[in-house]
């Protein structure tokens, strides 16, 4: 039993002598790297009620030979009055060979990716909810005819609960107008919550539009 | 090294000269041994996969080959070869290396599709595991060959702590994956050798595998889907050991 005892307490004693080691601490950072480059940016759309109406807006940035952006293009986005289209994402990294479509990753990144769709003018403050597709903050002109536009996103990432992304959308026109159409792309790393706020912004355009 | 294995082979011999009339017996005892503790599986992996291509790899453990001390016991069944064995034992499995975080922090990085990632780490994995089961010898004049199945808990003392920072546009977002001290179900089995040195004293050289679904991970501050996440750690181990065994 003393031979036990004894065997015991040496034992406990290298535990506790190991126990007590220190434990160093590691720091890493990863060195910067790019993000994805987008160059060309498109919203196509198809007349739900006639799906060979289709149509779509671009907006492209123009670049010299060491891929800096030296202009923009961007198209115009003319819709149908009284009319719902469906809408997808279109986007490109031309500077890469074969050209890289960045919306089929942001589909891979969709859980902390979220896009915006702002009409102007707006003649009222839009409800703002984390299913809303429109920017806080955006100016209200009352004395302005508004664009006629309401957007509502289609698709869901996988979050736990899901969260809406906007790579397709429902738009819907009203009377004739014209405006403009702000698109953001949110990029919010551990942040989204189906709101504007976290992150930033990926991608900020505008359109020139009209329903006609 | 040649040195080691000549004094090993006096010490060896040594003992079996004064031991030559010793022959193990059913009598029951206990023992008291340390050696090495070798991770496997997931536990000992330290890749963090690719975030595009599916592979996010949650449960590599980032463990490393350390020691395990403990105090091992059979009671032998009526004189049978059959007896109830247990097994208390601590083992430390290191921690995360300068490498390892700067894999955590290229992984976060690319996850999150950041500017840049950085990942610190501290505590290591230092955990109890009480094991209990069926063991079977045979014996051999001097020696004894047991077989044991085990079933028991793995008690965490400390996982290492990862703090991750990811920074886009300049805006951190932190989160961490902290140190558990839970308790979890544990498996396996062992094969020793063991050789009677005297009529109540005996070595043992032992092969152990413990296995455990794992101890739970919190995490804090994890708000998307998106990069590791490790909720559950799982514990596989291989432990080769020497030790001294006492009759009673």
């Amino acid at each position: 039993m003393i031979k036990l005892k004894h065997a015991v307490y040496a034992l406990l004693g290298t535990a506790l002598f190991y126990a007590g080691c220190s434990s160093k601490s590691e720091e890493a950072v990863q060195p910067n790297i790019a993000n994805e480059t987008i160059t060309q940016a498109s919203l196509k759309f198809t007349n739900q009620a006639n799906s060979a109406d289709t149509t779509s807006c671009t907006y492209t940035f123009l670049l010299d030979n060491n891929n800096n952006v030296t202009g923009v293009d961007s198209t115009q986005l003319t819709l149908k009055a009284n009319s719902k289209y469906n809408c997808v994402v279109y986007m490109l990294d031309q500077t890469q060979s074969p050209v890289f479509v960045v919306s089929n990753e942001i589909k891979q990144r969709e859980n902390y990716h979220l896009f915006f769709y702002q009409p102007t003018p707006i003649i009222s403050a839009p409800v703002i909810s984390n299913t809303s597709p429109y920017i806080p903050g955006t100016a209200v002109t009352p004395n302005l005819a508004p664009l006629n536009l309401s957007v509502v996103r289609t698709d869901l990432d996988t979050n736990n609960p899901p969260l809406q992304v906007g790579l397709t959308s429902v738009f819907t026109t009203g009377a004739a107008s014209s405006g403009k159409l702000r698109w953001v792309l949110r990029h919010q790393p551990n942040a989204k919550n189906g709101t504007y706020a976290p992150g930033s912004s990926d991608l900020d355009v505008n359109f020139v539009t009209v329903i006609q | 090294m040649k040195k080691i294995i000549t004094l090993s082979f006096l010490f060896f011999a040594t003992l079996f000269a004064f031991t030559a009339k010793a022959q193990v017996t059913h009598d029951s005892y206990w023992s008291v041994f340390g050696g090495a503790s070798v991770p496997t599986g997931q536990f000992a992996k330290s890749d963090y996969g690719n975030f595009l291509d599916g592979t996010i790899n949650n449960k590599a453990g980032f463990a490393k080959t350390g020691y395990t001390i403990g105090l091992d016991g059979a009671w032998y069944i009526h004189k049978s070869g059959w007896a109830f064995a247990a097994t208390i034992s601590y083992q430390d499995q290191g921690q995360l290396s300068a490498k390892d975080a700067h894999t955590l922090a290229a992984g976060y990085q690319d996850a999150f599709g950041v500017d840049t990632g950085a990942a610190s780490t501290k505590n290591r994995y230092r955990n109890l595991n009480v094991l209990v089961g069926p063991q079977y010898s045979f014996f051999f004049s001097k020696f004894a060959i047991d077989l044991r199945a085990n079933v028991g808990i793995v008690k965490s003392f400390s996982t290492p702590e990862m703090d991750i920072v990811i920074t886009d546009a300049n805006i951190p977002y932190p989160f961490a994956q902290l140190s558990s001290n839970k308790i979890g179900f544990a498996y396996g089995g062992s094969a020793d050798l063991r050789y009677q040195l005297g009529k109540k004293l005996g070595l043992v050289l032992k092969e152990n595998f413990v296995n455990s679904p794992g101890v739970a991970i919190t995490n804090t501050s994890r708000i998307n889907n998106a990069g590791r996440l490790d909720t559950k750690q799982s514990i596989s181990i291989a432990q080769t050991t020497l030790g001294l065994n006492f009759g009673f």
